[in-house]
């Protein structure tokens, strides 16, 4: 590679030409975090940092953030908050890295998928613990109303909740994914997209909320920074209920129709 | 259908999964098999098909969930009964769908589905339990006798992390199984397995991790001395060294692919 020439053009060509299109679906990736991730893609590439290393230092960061939410006091949970979004930012830069070198391969997609299913498990469990550790006005305020029987732990409960339905719906497409794909050489593709119309909005919209990908991790931030982190639980234990009750009963409905 | 009979339904039991089965799930091959083949012959007698016997056992795994999570000492024991009660239903359907010879994608992919729910939803109420009945776990009642003081709302956080632990080291291993079978070349990543430690260890390992090997046993002692605050923790271990173990192996075997 000669390193006189890498600039942040070529950069932002090597990304058009092969993902842009994919991107599209997560609105906030596709106009915030792809952007920024051009310049530490650019960094990382002058240092000589390779694409997996970049997964690594991902996930190590996305780790930290999260320890960082669950045993922090209010600036150390902003920290955390950053953190996330930062991770969010690397997560991006791996993929740009083995783009521009083209380096891609199964290893590093991979780790890059390892780093974001654990990230995805551990944020919610993390939140809960950090909410019941230093619990916030709103949720005492809302104890109070409930004249005492609330108690914390409920803020637990709701963020292992939200942890374990999420790993539970994409363990459940994989699965899917897995059976369908060896046993019919159809391609399957991910169970929820591919419609057009009403319920695609819809798809759009939870998707752009729910996943790490979309709007997660700056309504975190947004959570951390306005002590709003128990509503935050609250919604999430919520929303990835519903999700993984949608996304089974669809699959279960798509699994028959590629039966029949 | 014909006449029903055990030996035509054993018959469909094939060798290749006895081999495996005597291996690894050493609990289930010698205690849930037999049974498992009459209960098999009940169903088909009833006319229950493989997905049905599926949806039973879904059933029955939550009522055991919900008794362990919320039950006394007696609604314990029943919920570890009726654990074990599951495991044989998911055995049944698989032998439903063998004899009737009507396997199919959709029936793997619930029977997996199941049991990824009710083995995630097993660890995490056995934790629950413990904190909502703290006076019926032993560790609880003489916590002071111990290094560490036990307070109830761990056993809540141990239940879930071992649920969610399993989960992921579930999810990682599928991914990297299916990213396996899509690339072809897979024969170089066997020279793991020939190692005998890592075999004799992977034994041991698939004995003990998920919920068709040595748990339901071990749940039902539990259940019966009053140490399901044991086994929360337990579990809790062995799934996150299970998760470790799981994501530096996988990590090392597609490194390995590559090069």
């Amino acid at each position: 590679m000669d390193e006189q020439k890498l600039t942040l053009n070529k950069i932002r060509l090597s990304y058009a030409r092969a993902k842009r299109d994919q991107d599209r679906e997560d609105l906030w990736i596709y106009y915030v975090i792809r952007k920024i991730s051009f310049y530490p893609t650019w960094l990382f590439l002058k240092i000589g940092i390779s694409a997996n290393q970049a997964t690594f230092i991902s996930i190590i960061v996305g780790v930290v953030g999260c320890s960082f939410l669950a045993f922090g006091n209010y600036a150390t949970r902003i920290m955390g908050a950053l953190l996330v979004n930062f991770w969010i930012v690397l997560d991006c830069v791996d993929g740009n890295i083995a783009r521009y070198k083209e380096t891609l391969g199964n290893y590093g997609e991979f780790i890059d998928a390892l780093g974001g299913y654990l990230l995805n498990a551990i944020l919610f469990l993390f939140v809960g613990i950090g909410v019941f550790n230093h619990p916030e006005p709103l949720f005492k305020f809302i104890t109070r109303v409930f004249d005492g029987n609330l108690n914390e732990i409920i803020l637990i409960i709701l963020g292992a909740w939200a942890s374990l339905v999420i790993i539970l719906s994409r363990l459940i497409f994989h699965k899917f994914m897995n059976i369908f794909s060896q046993a019919q050489s159809v391609k399957v593709t991910s169970g929820v997209e591919s419609e057009k119309g009403f319920s695609h909005i819809l798809y759009l919209v939870v998707h752009n909320i729910v996943s790490l990908s979309g709007f997660l991790t700056p309504i975190l931030l947004l959570a951390v920074i306005f002590r709003l982190l128990s509503m935050f639980v609250l919604l999430y234990a919520l929303m990835n209920t519903v999700i993984l009750i949608v996304t089974t009963h669809r699959i279960i409905l798509k699994s028959r129709r590629v039966e029949t | 259908m014909g006449k029903v009979s055990i030996k035509d339904i054993r018959a469909t039991y094939s060798k290749d999964k006895m081999v495996s089965e005597r291996r690894n799930k050493v609990w289930l091959y010698y205690t849930g098999r037999l049974p498992s083949f009459y209960m098999t012959w009940l169903f088909l007698h009833l006319n229950i098909s493989a997905n049905q016997a599926t949806y039973i056992s879904l059933v029955i795994g939550f009522g055991s969930c919900i008794f362990l999570a919320l039950g006394s000492y007696t609604l314990k024991l029943a919920g570890a009964l009726l654990a074990s009660l599951y495991l044989l239903l998911d055995c049944v359907d698989g032998n439903i769908a063998r004899y009737t010879k009507s396997t199919s994608p959709f029936g793997k992919f619930i029977d997996a589905s199941a049991s990824y729910i009710i083995s995630s939803f097993l660890f995490m109420s056995i934790g629950l339990g413990t904190f909502m009945n703290p006076n019926s776990s032993i560790l609880l009642r003489h916590s002071e006798s111990f290094f560490i003081s036990f307070n109830k709302y761990i056993f809540l956080i141990v239940g879930f992390w071992s649920a969610f632990s399993y989960l992921l080291a579930r999810l990682i291993s599928l991914r990297y199984k299916t990213m396996i079978v899509s690339s072809s070349d897979n024969d170089s990543t066997k020279h793991l397995i020939s190692n005998r430690f890592f075999q004799i260890s992977s034994i041991v390992f698939r004995n003990i991790f998920g919920v068709s090997g040595f748990f339901v046993p071990l749940l039902l002692l539990a259940a019966v001395f009053r140490l399901l605050g044991f086994l929360a923790l337990f579990y809790a271990v062995v799934n996150s060294i299970a998760l470790i173990f799981i994501m530096v192996k996988t990590t090392l075997k597609m490194k390995s692919a590559i090069d």
